[in-house]
């Protein structure tokens, strides 16, 4: 489905991505691991179309992604949900949501979806989203990106800024989401949990792709196991 | 007395609505439309000059209110462009320098090739007493067209999903954009409605006094003040600065001399921007 | 401070004011290039001072020909009401003047409002000087200007004395302008128009040097104003209006060079000449203006000295 191949990304001078391809197939959940600084984050922005690619290409669907601004790539699937999540602070939960599913005819049948996925949520539609937990507005970020009905949701550390008791409960959802055929890429910093929802994942170093497999197998990859989950 | 403050609360809507307008385009565009008062005086002239061809009124009132709104949409869509590719501070910077280079521009212009021409409206009925106290009807329309227009504009934004999507944009342009929302098709929109509230401010201001050519940066900069004094990104609080400032200058005008109220009215400005720089009522609602 | 990076600042200066000393000269005994030759000084004065201000720390002052008329004004009608001479209602102006500008800049810079808040100040600024003046008729003979003549500064009254010590306004706030700017002052100004919130955070005071730098252009804008005055004869709003000064200087520093030591006095000399074939067109002189700042500060923001120097292949300070 979304197929990047050898792309660089840069940031004025500095090189922060280099000769990285990476493929997620329909169906898929896919996990973009990195220690911070390895370029996680911009690789999923290159992605979104928040940041210019200098080589290379991105492909959705075998459509190049070029050039296209943001929020033609959101119409056309590709929905990214940023770790600062960037919600409207001063707007209710609901106005959030209805703003995801800014020219979604069926955004009615997505909220039952969302609501189900999210009952904290349903118990806040009129609070202001500025006012909301830590938890809570990870869960809105998301949700929002949803009622976009993205064929491909893009994560970027969805646990970040979360107690571990939340970062579970935010991952059974994602778990439930996998179930119900949702195409997923994310990054995360916390290895085990990504592996654990991710069918495949790949390791990013510097801007470079050091290794990728399936998942299983690379929790037995001596690196990652030393690098990463801290075992000798 | 009473008088006095209803002629004041009428002018101050008048300059809302021309605040209005400029605040909507800097809340959103990120740039401070310095060519703001010229929009009025170009929807003025052209209807003065197409009541002067025998155009009735009333249309040719709505036609001046189109041509600002045209002009406004031919604006953000040539010159405003180069503002729009910068971010934050250089953007208003930039928008800052090429609307006042414009508004320079347009006033040259104008002035040279219509140098006499003035908007004044007149109605058929020239007062109206209401409880007992003799108001004009020019005033009365040009606070109904204010009236209205900002009431409409208010359902607009909270009531309807366009509405919301800008506000959603003022908050959040990330988050906007994130959500499918095309910024520039959005801003172009802003802009147009900002230039066709200038436009009716403009044709509002023809009706109380006059409106003549010379007068487009004078009533850009009162819009600025306004603006300022209700929060750049506050419509609410731009509304009641409007009308305290307004209520401000007709009192100053008529005890101390019109001269002299401006330093009133910028002593008054400022004093409120030293108290609330945040503006009256904050942010957007 | 005389070392030799400064040597290209002294010659240029030094070149500037040959060149300028002998242009009356050059006028050819004509009055009118004489009067537009030291009009053109006092511009250039209104240059080197926006380029301290709006140049070196990025605030848009819009008022800067309303302080110039604060100081003209206040010590021509402190001269006619009170008596005082000169030489004491001048400074009296030019501190007026700076004092005001330094008041504008704090203001904005305290209440962190950014750019946008010294435009709308200043530019509301130079509406209430308008209407001030109008309104003080009894003393400031409103719309129709008074005549300055027979105050006291009798030099100024004498044609070809006024050039050359509106000459030597110049050439001292050129240098004062080049010993500022060589010094950790000009090096802060550079920190902070760069990028204000890292020249916070490497310890630079942006207020206090913003505020300094409004202080010290509006000063300069009253002393080139308060000078005007008395050699003029004659003064009026319209003198000192937003167009013709504010509009007139930007232009001429963008089109000069900002930032740099004679860009301004290149501009203002090249749109002197320019300007002359401008007035005649009567209104149609600010749609002139206008497509000059627009053209101006996109496309040509470095302005002659850096394009110049890029073709001799010198630094033109």
């Amino acid at each position: 489905m979304i197929r990047v191949e050898g792309i660089d990304v840069s940031y004025d001078e500095t090189a922060v991505l280099r000769d990285v391809s990476i493929q997620v197939d329909e169906g898929e959940t896919v996990a973009v691991i990195g220690s911070n600084g390895s370029g996680k984050t911009t690789l999923l922005k290159a992605i979104a179309g928040m940041l210019r690619t200098g080589k290379g290409k991105i492909f959705f669907d075998g459509m190049g992604l070029d050039r296209l601004p943001t929020h033609k790539i959101v119409r056309l699937g590709i929905v990214y949900v940023p770790a600062e999540r960037e919600l409207f602070p001063l707007m209710t939960v609901m106005e959030n949501l209805e703003l995801g599913a800014y020219r979604n005819k069926e955004w009615r049948k997505l909220l039952d979806i969302v609501f189900r996925l999210f009952p904290r949520l349903e118990e806040r539609t009129k609070q202001l989203a500025g006012t909301l937990s830590g938890g809570e507005q990870q869960m809105l970020a998301i949700a929002r990106g949803l009622m976009a009905k993205p064929k491909v949701l893009l994560l970027d550390e969805p646990s970040s800024g979360l107690a571990p008791i939340l970062v579970d409960e935010l991952y059974r959802q994602l778990h439930r989401l996998k179930e119900e055929g949702l195409t997923m890429l994310l990054t995360e910093q916390q290895v085990p949990i990504a592996l654990s929802l991710a069918d495949r994942a790949y390791v990013l170093e510097n801007g470079r792709i050091r290794i990728s497999g399936k998942s299983q197998d690379l929790l037995d990859e001596p690196e990652v196991r030393r690098a990463y989950l801290g075992v000798a | 007395m009473i008088s006095l403050i209803i002629d004041g609360i009428i002018f101050g809507l008048q300059l809302s609505l021309l605040a209005v307008g400029l605040t909507l385009i800097f809340g959103l565009g990120g740039v401070l439309n310095l060519a703001h008062g010229q929009l009025a005086v170009i929807a003025g002239i052209s209807a003065a000059g197409l009541i002067g061809a025998g155009v009735n009124v009333p249309l040719a009132a709505l036609l001046g209110v189109l041509i600002a709104g045209a002009s406004g949409l031919v604006l953000d869509r040539s010159l405003m462009l180069m503002a729009y590719r910068y971010k934050g501070e250089a953007r208003l910077l930039l928008g800052l320098v090429l609307t006042l280079g414009l508004s320079l521009a347009i006033e040259g212009y104008l002035n040279y090739s219509f140098p006499l021409v003035a908007l004044s409206i007149s109605l058929p009925i020239l007062n109206v007493t209401l409880f007992g106290i003799v108001v004009r009807t020019t005033a009365i329309s040009a606070a109904l067209i204010a009236i209205l227009t900002l009431l409409s504009l208010f359902l607009f934004l909270r009531g309807t999903f366009l509405g919301k999507a800008i506000r959603s944009i003022v908050q959040n342009e990330v988050g906007a954009e994130l959500c499918g929302i095309d910024q520039a098709s959005v801003r172009t929109l802003i802009f147009v409605l900002g230039a066709l509230m200038a436009g009716l401010a403009g044709i509002a201001q023809g009706l109380t006094t006059s409106l003549d050519v010379r007068m487009g940066m004078e009533l850009t900069i009162l819009a600025l003040i306004v603006a300022t004094v209700g929060g750049v990104r506050s419509i609410n609080g731009t509304l009641a600065a409007g009308i305290l400032l307004g209520v401000v200058n007709v009192f100053a005008s008529f005890y101390i001399g019109t001269y002299l109220t401006y330093i009133i009215l910028l002593t008054t400005a400022g004093l409120t921007i030293l108290l609330r720089p945040s503006g009256l009522l904050g942010y957007w609602t | 401070m005389i070392n030799k990076r400064s040597w290209p600042h002294y010659g240029a200066l030094l070149i500037v004011g040959l060149i300028l000393a002998l242009i009356p000269l050059a006028t050819g005994g004509s009055p009118y290039y004489l009067r537009l030759a030291t009009l053109m000084l006092v511009y250039m004065t209104y240059a080197i001072a926006f380029n301290i201000i709006f140049g070196h720390t990025k605030q848009l002052f819009l008022c800067l020909g309303a302080l110039a008329g604060c100081s003209a004004y206040l010590s021509v009608v402190l001269i006619r009401e009170l008596g005082l001479p000169p030489v004491v209602t001048m400074p009296l102006g030019v501190l007026f003047a700076s004092s005001l500008g330094a008041f504008f800049s704090y203001v904005s810079v305290r209440r962190g409002l950014g750019g946008i808040f010294v435009g709308v100040i200043t530019i509301a600024f130079s509406l209430v000087f308008y209407n001030l003046i109008l309104g003080l008729r009894v003393f400031t003979h409103g719309e129709d200007g008074m005549r300055t003549r027979g105050l006291g500064f009798g030099l100024l009254e004498h044609v070809l004395a006024s050039y050359y010590i509106l000459l030597a306004i110049l050439l001292l706030s050129l240098l004062l302008y080049h010993f500022l700017m060589s010094s950790r002052i000009g090096l802060a100004f550079r920190a902070l128009s760069d990028n204000e919130k890292i020249a916070e955070l490497a310890g630079i005071d942006v207020t206090r040097y913003k505020v300094f730098a409004a202080c010290i252009g509006s000063a300069l804008f009253g002393i080139a104003g308060a000078s005007y005055a008395q050699y003029n004869g004659f003064i009026s709003p319209a003198i000192f209006s937003l167009v013709s000064v504010d509009i007139v200087v930007f232009i001429m520093v963008l089109l000069g060079g900002m930032g740099t030591l004679v860009g301004p006095i290149i501009g203002a000399g090249v749109f002197t000449i320019v300007n002359e074939f401008v007035r005649p067109l009567g209104y149609l002189n600010l749609l002139v203006y206008g497509a000059f700042l627009v053209v101006l500060f996109l496309l040509f923001r470095e302005g002659l000295v850096v394009t110049l120097g890029k073709m001799v292949k010198l630094r033109i300070p």
